[in-house]
Order: structure tokens, then C-alpha cells, then sequence
């Protein structure tokens, strides 16, 4: 009972033997296989090879082994090995062939396994393979010591260059060399220190053109302990390209900004911002190293306190009204410099407006004016001295109808002191008579100071005073002066005053001046034949001005000269200056007036000026 | 007989445009017993004029419409001159010499010390009384003179002149004591006592 399944056959292969385990095996008697029975028992996609195969082996008389499936008494085919020897007689003829059946079923099914794995396995390398070399990233892989053993199809197709040209340290020579020193270093670092790497550099394409690159790898160490390096380098460059222009802009927008600072730290002006209700949130350094003030002391509303005490509530008035209005109004005021020092600043101010035209920011200059304002100052002072001659020059010209003037209430109090002194002399002392006499030494005596103080508020130089001033009485103190003047002069006056005081606010001594002025050149121009009159009218115009008009029967201004007049140094009189209705015009305009002339038909002049009328008459 | 007596008490007419001024100087001159009377111009002075009264006028210069000095010239002109006292804040040399040709009493500068003024008005007081009494005497020999017979007349002239009866006679063909005759009838007529006395008077004939 050998464990093997026997059998032999005739020498031209007629099976006339079958051992019982082999008989078992297929599960059918000897007489259903015998001769050429046996071939039922092959499978019949084998039936043919086998044939053929035993047909060569009884042909070339030479033993070879073969496999073929072989149906089991189970009826399951299984794999088997077929083997064979012939028996030669003396003459080397075949006598018999005898072999054995080995049920390889188990080995051939490992067999099988063992390929279907490799197959697998070289389908996958290969999908892994496809795989990698499809991705749209340069893989590779490295060995411990750094050098490559691997790139992908990508990075061959990249650097149009063959593998052997990149491996080991080729792909050294396609990296920029600007790059090459930093990422060889980490790259070192990394395979010494760490598990990963990451770095960025530029890497020759085909094209000669360099790209950016991200290079991200890691190490693995697999189960025999051998060390390898993976990664994949990832085209950066649109993105590089894109966050170098960023950095670009960022850059030049850093140096833009530093400009700009530069250029708002450096004007010789002081510029500064508010929020859209009015506080203070910048300041250039200019205007703190004026105030020599911590920003922290004027942001928010605290920058009032750098104005002069006399200025803050004049500003702080302004600056709610430009606020509330959204209305820029340029407006002067003095700061305090580091050292104490006021000085004379004018400041602007403009809104950004958004879309709505709500303010989004306030932002302002500060311009150092006080050579202007000393400037103006002097102008001022000068013209005022100019006023303040031509005033004398006039109350020169009226000193005889002046010292009349005067000389009537001191004569009458020089007489009524005499008789007054009579009345008590003994022998006729009249006590009631002396007091008569005393009381109009007394009123006389008033009478004689408010001439003088009249005369002296003309004639003195005075400091500009804007008050409250009524302009009748301006108008009655003038013609109450004038008044001698005007009868030796033969010249009638006609008053047309309203009877209510009207209101302006000015420089009284000023305004009268251009009262003197006016009525003194109608007085010159008109002749003193009884005939001449004088008009001085006083009234509110349509614009709710205050309009005074001297009007004259004179021998009058020619029509083509009558804008003339105002001009400095041009004068009718063959002893004026012609400085005065000049003045007139710039001590109107300072009050914010108008000053015309006209011709009156049918003859002489109208001069008319305007002030800005001040409350309601209160 | 009161009026009469009243207008031969001086008045002192006082021209001035200044009310307290006017005021004074009627105080002043009220003081010293003369009359005073006050005027604002001199077209309210002629207005109010009485030629016959008494007296002086106290003229400012200055003065609203015609001007004192003006206004005093003009009285020199005319048939009635009056004793003028000129008063004025502002005096220069020129107006003094034409109000002193015009027979100014005197020209004072406001304010006038009031001794001078009162000095003055008395001189001027005396001035117009001088002329006034002047006046009485010429208008006398005027009417006498208007009394004489052309005869009388013809001798008047030849006595002044200087000639003797006899020449007198031989000139206008008459006889001696016709001379005589008519002679003493014109002596009688005219009120003289002297041929000294009637030269004078023929002075005061146009």
C-alpha cells in the first residue's frame, strides 16, 4: 500500500493497471478506466495537452512529468502530477510504461495563490506606480544619506532630463544656486535631527525657467530597520510670484505709509485728525513738539486747553458749530508754545464724507500766522496812526470854529464868575443874584467839558474799540462840533435823524471820523452864498443796515470821477492830501460797511455808507 | 416922564448867538445897573430895533447869517451910527484894523475879562452919548440955518469967511448998515454969540 496512486499501461498506453488507492481516489472501477478510459478522468480543458503530451512521451520513449486536473470520486477536479518511467526489454524496446498519480491539488492551489499575489502585487506596484507618476506633484524618494534613488515621471518631465541625470545628487545642479545653501542645510539638518523635512526653493524646469517649490519629505523606517526618505516637492510658484507681490505691495505700502508720515511730520505745517463728533485722535509731530504737550494730555477733547484762555470759548463756540454744520470755517486763534510763548495760528479743517455724507473723519491743518498777524497788527497800526493824522489834520482845519466853540461856555463862565464876585461885594450884595450867577458858572462850566472831552475823543489816538455805539449820537456829537464851522460857513443843515437810537458795533471815534470827514467835504464844496445846505440823513435800509447819506448842493464830483474818489492820493482840493475818503472806505470796510458816492441832480454830491446793524433797536 | 427917563438910562444890547453867553452878559451888565437886552442874530436885533434908545451894542464876530463885522459897517454907514463893542473867540490883526476903521469902540477876545468889557461899554456908553448930544446940536443949527433969509445966508458965509462989514457991504452991494442989520438978525437966528461960536456950527452944514 504505497500512499501513492500506481499504475501502468501497455507499451502503446492502454491502461491495464490501477493500484487500489488510486481506484479509491477517482472512486470507479479498473474496467471504467482501462485502455484509453482513462482520459474521462481528465479535465476537459486539460484532455487535449495531456494527449498530446502522453502521445510525445510514448513517441520519444522519455519520461517527463506532467500536470493535469484529474476528476476525484467526490467529482471535484484537482490537480495532479503525472509521472511515468517506460520498462525497456534487452533490446531496448518499451515493454511497459508505469507511473504514479500525485495529487498536487493543495501545492498547485498555493501555487496559484502565490501567483495571483505576485500578479497582484505587480498590478498595484504598477497602479502605485501610474499612480505617482501621474500626480501633479515631483515625488521622490531619498536615501539616508540624502541622495536621491527615486524621482517620478513629473520631475523627469519637469526637468526634461533622464533619471540618471537627477539621481544620487544630480538634482543638486537644477536647483538655483541662490537656494542651494539653505536648502542643503536644512535638508542636512533635517536627515540628522529630525523625522520630516520642508523647504522652499527654486528648481530649473526644461524650459531653463526657474519655478518656486515646496519640498515636504519624511522618513521611514521599515520593519528590517532600513532608513528611506519620501516626499513630493509642490510648484509654488504662482503662489510665490503672488506672495512676493504682496510682500512687494506690503512693502510699498510700508514705504508709502513712512513717506506719507515722513511727509505729515516733516511739512512745516500741523495737521491733525478728529472724530466725526469732534475729538481729537491725531496730531503730528510737529504740532506736539509745538505744544510740547503729551498726546495723551490733548487727544479726545484736551486740545483746548493748548489755546490762549481768552480764544477756548471762541473756539469751542466755532468748532461745535463746524461740527454740528458739517461746514468748514477756517477761524484764528493763539497757541501755547512748549516755552509759554502764545502765538497766532489759523486753522482748517475739512469732513471725508462718507457715501450718506455723514463726516467719517475730521482732518485739519494749523498754519503758524503770527507774522501775518503782526503784519496785519502794524497795517492796522499804521493805518489807525494814518486815521489818527488826517483826524487831527480836520480838527486842525476846524480849530477856529473848535476854539469858538469852546471859548462860548468859558466866556459865559468867566462872566458869570464876575458878577457873580459883583453881587457880593459889600455895599450891593445881592446873595440870590451871586447864586443865579454861581449856578451858570456850574452848568456852563459841564457844558465847556463836554466840548473839550468831545474834541479830545477825536483828537486822541486811540486803541480800536468795538462797542455798542449809537449811531445817532455818533451822528449829533459830530454835528454838534461842526456846528460853528457849518454857520460861518453860511451853510444850512438839514437833519433828517430817526428818533430811536440805532445800534452798531464799532469804533465810535472812527465812525465819527468818517462823519467829519463827509460833512467837511460837502461844507468845502458847497459855496457859502446862504444858498448852500447840507443834508445828513440817517435811516435803516431794505438789507437791515444802518445808512447814512451826506448829500450837498456843491459844485459836485464829474460822473466819470466819482469812482475815483476813494483812491488814494486823489483829491479835488488843491490842498488835500487826498488821503481822506480813503480812509473813510477802510474804516467803513473794517466795520463791514459799504461806502458809495453819487451825483445828485441837479447838482452836487451824496456820499453814503452802510453798518451792520447791531440787535433789535435794543 | 418915566418912559422918557428909562430911555435916557443906557441900554447895553447884547448880539450873540451863544444863549449862555447872552445869559452872562445880561448877569453882567444887570449887575452894574444898566439895562441889558439880549438878541440871537442881528436879523432879530433889526427886528426889534429902536434907534433912539440909548445905549451900546456888545456884537460877536461870529454870527449865524450876516456877521458882526458885517453888521457893523454897515451901522457906520448909515444915519444913526451906534457905539459898537466887538467880542469874538478868535481875533487876528486884519478884522481888528477893519472893525477899528468901521469906529469900533474896541475889540475883545472871548473870554472877556469882565472889567475890560464893562470898561468898554462905558466908554462906548459915552460914545453914543457924545454923538447923540453932537447929533441934538447939528439938528439945531440945521434948523436955524434952514430960518435964514437967502439975504442972511450970503452974509453967514462972508462972516465965517472971515470978511468985515465994510467988505461985506462992498461985495454984496448994499450999504453998511444993512450989513449990520442983516448980520444981527443971523447971529439972533442961529444962536451965536461969536463968530467963533458960528464957524464952529458950520462945520456940523453938509
Amino acid at each position: 500500500m504505497i500512499p501513492a496512486m500506481a499504475w501502468s499501461t501497455t507499451a502503446d498506453g492502454m491502461l491495464d493497471f490501477a493500484n487500489q488507492h488510486f481506484l479509491d481516489y477517482v472512486g470507479l472501477p479498473l474496467s471504467d478506466i482501462a485502455g484509453e478510459n482513462f482520459y474521462r478522468l481528465f479535465h476537459p480543458e486539460d484532455l487535449e495537452r495531456l494527449g498530446t503530451e502522453w502521445r510525445n512521451i510514448m513517441t520519444s520513449r522519455t519520461a517527463k512529468e506532467v500536470e493535469g486536473r484529474l476528476r476525484r470520486a467526490d467529482g471535484e477536479f484537482r490537480w495532479c502530477s503525472l509521472r511515468q518511467k517506460p520498462r525497456h526489454d534487452s533490446e531496448g524496446k518499451v515493454v511497459r510504461w508505469y507511473g504514479v498519480v500525485l495529487d498536487i491539488e493543495d501545492r498547485k492551489q498555493a501555487e496559484d495563490a502565490l501567483k495571483e499575489t505576485k500578479a497582484a502585487l505587480a498590478a498595484s506596484e504598477h497602479n502605485l506606480r501610474l499612480i505617482i507618476d501621474s500626480l501633479p506633484v515631483l515625488v521622490w524618494s531619498a536615501r539616508p544619506d540624502g541622495s536621491a534613488d527615486f524621482v517620478n515621471k513629473s520631475w523627469l518631465d519637469y526637468a526634461g532630463l533622464p533619471p540618471e541625470r537627477i539621481l544620487d545628487w544630480g538634482f543638486l545642479d537644477l536647483y538655483h544656486p541662490d537656494d542651494i545653501p539653505e536648502m542643503v542645510e536644512i535638508w542636512k539638518r533635517d536627515l540628522e535631527n529630525s523625522d520630516h523635512t520642508q523647504l522652499k526653493g527654486r528648481i530649473r524646469g526644461g524650459d531653463g525657467k526657474y519655478r518656486w517649490f515646496y519640498f515636504s519629505g519624511r522618513k521611514l523606517t521599515d520593519a528590517n530597520g532600513v532608513v528611506r526618505w519620501f516626499g513630493v516637492n509642490i510648484d509654488i510658484d504662482n503662489l510665490q510670484c503672488a506672495e512676493n507681490a504682496l510682500r512687494k505691495s506690503e512693502a510699498a505700502l510700508r514705504e508709502s505709509e513712512h513717506k506719507l508720515s515722513l511727509i505729515i511730520n516733516t511739512i512745516p505745517a500741523m495737521a491733525w485728525s478728529c472724530t466725526p463728533d469732534g475729538q481729537l485722535e491725531y496730531w503730528n509731530k510737529n504740532l506736539i513738539d509745538f505744544v510740547g504737550l503729551p498726546f495723551e494730555e490733548i487727544v479726545g477733547l484736551g486740545f483746548y486747553r493748548m489755546f490762549h484762555p481768552d480764544d477756548v470759548e471762541r473756539m469751542r463756540l466755532s468748532w461745535d458749530e463746524v461740527v454740528a454744520t458739517k461746514q468748514p470755517k477756517p477761524v484764528d486763534a493763539r497757541i501755547r508754545r512748549f516755552d509759554g510763548e502764545y502765538r497766532w495760528f489759523n486753522l482748517r479743517q475739512n469732513p471725508l464724507l462718507d457715501a450718506q455724507g455723514e463726516v467719517v473723519r475730521w482732518y485739519g491743518v494749523v498754519v503758524d500766522i503770527e507774522d501775518r498777524k503782526r503784519a496785519e497788527e502794524s497795517l492796522r497800526q499804521s493805518q489807525s496812526d494814518l486815521a489818527h493824522v488826517t483826524r487831527l489834520t480836520t480838527i486842525g482845519e476846524l480849530a477856529v470854529s473848535i476854539a469858538h466853540e469852546v471859548n462860548q461856555p468859558l466866556m459865559a463862565i468867566v462872566t458869570n464868575a464876575g458878577t457873580c464876585v459883583r453881587w457880593l461885594q459889600p455895599g450891593q450884595t445881592d446873595l440870590e443874584q451871586a447864586r443865579f450867577a454861581a449856578e451858570r458858572v456850574v452848568r456852563d462850566g459841564h457844558r465847556a467839558g463836554d466840548i473839550v472831552s468831545s474834541i479830545r475823543a477825536m483828537a486822541q489816538r486811540s486803541q480800536v474799540r468795538m462797542e455798542r455805539t449809537d449811531i445817532n449820537q455818533a451822528l449829533r456829537d459830530v454835528l454838534f462840533l461842526l456846528q460853528g464851522e457849518l454857520q460861518s460857513r453860511g451853510l444850512q443843515t438839514v437833519t433828517d435823524l430817526p428818533p430811536d437810537p440805532h445800534y452798531f458795533i464799532g469804533d465810535p471815534t472812527q465812525v465819527q471820523q468818517v462823519l467829519l470827514n463827509l460833512i467837511m467835504n460837502s461844507a468845502e464844496a458847497t459855496s457859502s452864498d446862504g444858498e448852500g445846505i447840507i443834508y445828513v440823513g440817517c435811516s435803516q435800509n431794505a438789507n437791515s443796515e444802518i445808512e447814512i447819506t451826506v448829500s450837498d448842493t456843491g459844485k459836485g464830483i464829474p460822473p466819470e470821477l466819482v469812482d475815483r474818489v476813494f483812491d488814494a492820493f486823489y483829491t479835488t482840493k488843491s490842498d488835500g492830501i487826498g488821503m481822506g475818503l480813503t480812509i473813510c472806505c477802510s474804516i467803513v470796510e473794517a466795520h463791514g460797511g459799504r461806502i458809495w458816492a453819487a451825483t445828485n441832480q441837479p447838482r452836487g454830491t451824496s456820499f453814503s455808507f452802510t453798518l451792520p446793524l447791531q440787535g433789535n433797536n435794543r | 416922564m418915566i418912559d422918557e427917563k428909562r430911555n435916557r438910562r443906557p441900554t447895553v444890547i447884547v448880539i450873540d448867538d451863544d444863549e449862555s453867553v447872552r445869559e452872562a452878559l445880561r448877569g453882567l451888565f444887570e449887575s452894574v445897573g444898566l439895562i441889558a437886552e439880549t438878541h440871537g442874530s442881528v436879523k432879530e436885533f433889526v427886528a426889534a430895533d429902536d434907534p433912539e434908545k440909548a445905549g451900546c451894542i456888545v456884537l460877536d464876530i461870529r454870527l449865524p447869517g450876516q456877521s458882526g463885522l458885517e453888521f457893523q459897517e454897515a451901522l457906520a454907514q448909515s444915519d444913526l451910527p451906534r457905539s459898537v463893542v466887538l467880542i469874538s473867540a478868535h481875533v487876528d490883526v486884519a478884522m481888528a484894523v477893519r472893525a477899528m476903521k468901521a469906529g469900533a469902540i474896541d475889540v475883545l477876545t472871548k473870554p472877556v475879562r469882565e472889567q475890560d468889557l464893562l470898561e468898554a461899554v462905558n466908554r462906548a456908553i459915552a460914545n453914543d452919548a457924545l454923538r447923540r448930544l453932537e447929533r441934538t446940536t447939528k439938528a439945531t443949527v440945521q434948523s436955524s440955518y434952514k430960518s435964514l433969509t437967502e439975504r442972511e445966508r450970503q452974509i453967514m458965509a462972508l462972516v465965517i469967511a472971515g470978511k468985515l462989514n465994510k467988505q461985506i457991504a462992498a461985495e454984496l452991494q448994499l450999504a453998511e448998515p444993512t450989513v449990520k442989520l442983516h448980520r444981527g438978525h443971523m447971529m439972533q437966528k442961529m444962536k451965536a454969540t461969536s463968530v467963533a461960536q458960528l464957524v464952529k456950527m458950520a462945520e456940523g452944514l453938509s
